[in-house]
C-alpha cells in the first residue's frame, strides 16, 4: 500500500519497526524531561531598556510578574511556559509506560492524538523570540538579545513533537506478545 | 464450513484496515454524502462526497495563498518606536537577527517552519490539487503528495500570526508598537492556510493515486 513512513530520512527510505519507534520514542521523552530543566532556568533573552539590563528566565519571569501584584497574569504564564510543556512530556511517558499494556487503551489513543494537535503550537515562544529580536535592535535604547535557555527550549520541544510523532497510536493496540513485522 | 457466519447469501465481507490505529472495520457501499469511519478511533476510512469540489477550493486557496506569502514576506509587519527611533521587522529580519547574535540553529528552525515549511506545503497542495483538477498525469504527484502530507504539521502560519500579537502585548509596557500593512497579510495568510488543510482531501487522493499511479 501506498504509505511512506513519516521517518522515512532516518531509515534510508524504509518504513521504522515498530519495536524501534517505541524505543526512539522513548529515548525522545527522556531527553525533553532533561532539556527541560535548563530551559526553565537559564535566560532565554536579555531585554535592554534605556542602559537596564534584564536578563529573563521562564521561572524568573513569573516570580517578577507576581511580586508586581500581576498574580493571574503570573498563573497564565506559568501554566503555559512550564506546567503545559512538563504536562506533555508526562502524558507521552505515562502513553510509553503502559506501551503493550492492555488498560485505558481508548484514553492513551484520545491523548496521542491530542498531543498531536497541540504539539506544534509551542513553538510560539521560538516565534516570539525571532520578532522580539527583529524589533529590538535599538542599540542602547532597547535591544533584545536571546541567550542559551532559548536553545534547551527549541531542544526539549522538539523532542517532544518527534516523540509523539513517530510513536503511532496502532502501537497502542498491539498485543503484548510482541508481532514480528 | 462458514457455519458461524449467519448471511451467506450477501455479498462477500470486504475488511478495511484503518489507517491511524489498524482497526478492521466492515466495508459496505455508501450513499452519496456519507462517511464510513473507524469503529475504534473515528477516523475516516472512506467517503462518497462531492471530493472533486473540495480538491477544487483546495487549488484555488492554496494559489492565494502563495500569493499571500509573497506579499506577507516583502511588507513589513511591526513597528516599534522607542524616543524617535524605530525598527521595522520581517519575518526574515527575524531570522537574520538570530544567526548574526550567535543562535544559527534556532535561525534555521524559524526560516524552516515560518518560510520554507508552509510554502513547500503551499505549492505541493498545489500542484497534486491542479493536476487532479485537471486531470493531468503529471510526474512527481506521489513525491509531492507525501511532502504535503509530512509538511502539513509543519505549517506554522497561524502560530506565527499569534506569536506577532503576543509580541505587541509585551512590547507596549517598552515603547510605541504600531502594525503595519504585513500584518494584515499574515493574518490573511494563515486564514488561507487552514482553509487549504481543510480542503485538501488526502483521503479522496490517496484512493485516486492508488486507482490510477
Amino acid at each position: 500500500m501506498f504509505r511512506p513512513s513519516v521517518s522515512f530520512a532516518a531509515t534510508g527510505g524504509k518504513p521504522l519497526s515498530d519495536r524501534l519507534r517505541f524505543e526512539l520514542s522513548r529515548a525522545l521523552v527522556m531527553a525533553g524531561f532533561i532539556f527541560y530543566i535548563p530551559a526553565n532556568f537559564l535566560p532565554v533573552m536579555t531585554i535592554t531598556i534605556t542602559g537596564e539590563v534584564e536578563p529573563l528566565t521562564v521561572m524568573g519571569g513569573v516570580w517578577e510578574l507576581y511580586e508586581t501584584g500581576l498574580a493571574p497574569v503570573a498563573a497564565i504564564v506559568f501554566l503555559a511556559s512550564v506546567v503545559v510543556p512538563l504536562l506533555k512530556l508526562s502524558i507521552m511517558a505515562w502513553i510509553l509506560v503502559l506501551h503493550g499494556s492492555d488498560i485505558h487503551r481508548q484514553r492513551r489513543m484520545d491523548l496521542h492524538g491530542f498531543l498531536l494537535k497541540i504539539g506544534t503550537w509551542a513553538m510560539i515562544d521560538i516565534f516570539l523570540l525571532s520578532v522580539l529580536t527583529a524589533v529590538g535592535q535599538l542599540g542602547i535604547l532597547a535591544s533584545v538579545t536571546p541567550e542559551r535557555g532559548a536553545l534547551f527550549y527549541a531542544a526539549m520541544l522538539i523532542s517532544n513533537v518527534l516523540a509523539t510523532d513517530i510513536y503511532k497510536p496502532w502501537l497502542i493496540w498491539q498485543e503484548s506478545e510482541p508481532q514480528t513485522s | 464450513m462458514d457455519s458461524t457466519i449467519g448471511q451467506a447469501d450477501s455479498a462477500p465481507e470486504i475488511w478495511l484496515s484503518c489507517s491511524h490505529c489498524r482497526a478492521e472495520c466492515l466495508d459496505r457501499d455508501l450513499a452519496p454524502g456519507q462517511f464510513l469511519r473507524c469503529s475504534r478511533c473515528g477516523n475516516e476510512l472512506k467517503n462518497s462526497s462531492g471530493e472533486k469540489h473540495s480538491i477544487l477550493l483546495a487549488w484555488a486557496f492554496s494559489t492565494t495563498a502563495l500569493i499571500l506569502m509573497v506579499l506577507a514576506n516583502t511588507s513589513p509587519i511591526l513597528k516599534f518606536e522607542v524616543v524617535g527611533n524605530f525598527q521595522e521587522n520581517l519575518i526574515i529580519t527575524g531570522i537574520l537577527s538570530l544567526w548574526e547574535q550567535g543562535f544559527p540553529e534556532l535561525a534555521a528552525l524559524v526560516f524552516f517552519s515560518a518560510i520554507a515549511a508552509p510554502t513547500l506545503y503551499l505549492l505541493c497542495v498545489c500542484y497534486v490539487s491542479a493536476t487532479f483538477s485537471l486531470g493531468l498525469r503529471w510526474r512527481g504527484r506521489h513525491l509531492l503528495f507525501s511532502a504535503a502530507r509530512i509538511l502539513e504539521s509543519w505549517n506554522l502560519m497561524p502560530v506565527f500570526a499569534i506569536a506577532c500579537v503576543v509580541s505587541v502585548v509585551k512590547l507596549r509596557t517598552l515603547g510605541n508598537v504600531t502594525w503595519e500593512p504585513g500584518a494584515i497579510w499574515v493574518a490573511l495568510l494563515s486564514i488561507f492556510t487552514l482553509l487549504t488543510i481543510q480542503c485538501f482531501d488526502r483521503r479522496f487522493l490517496l484512493l485516486q493515486l492508488e486507482e490510477n499511479p
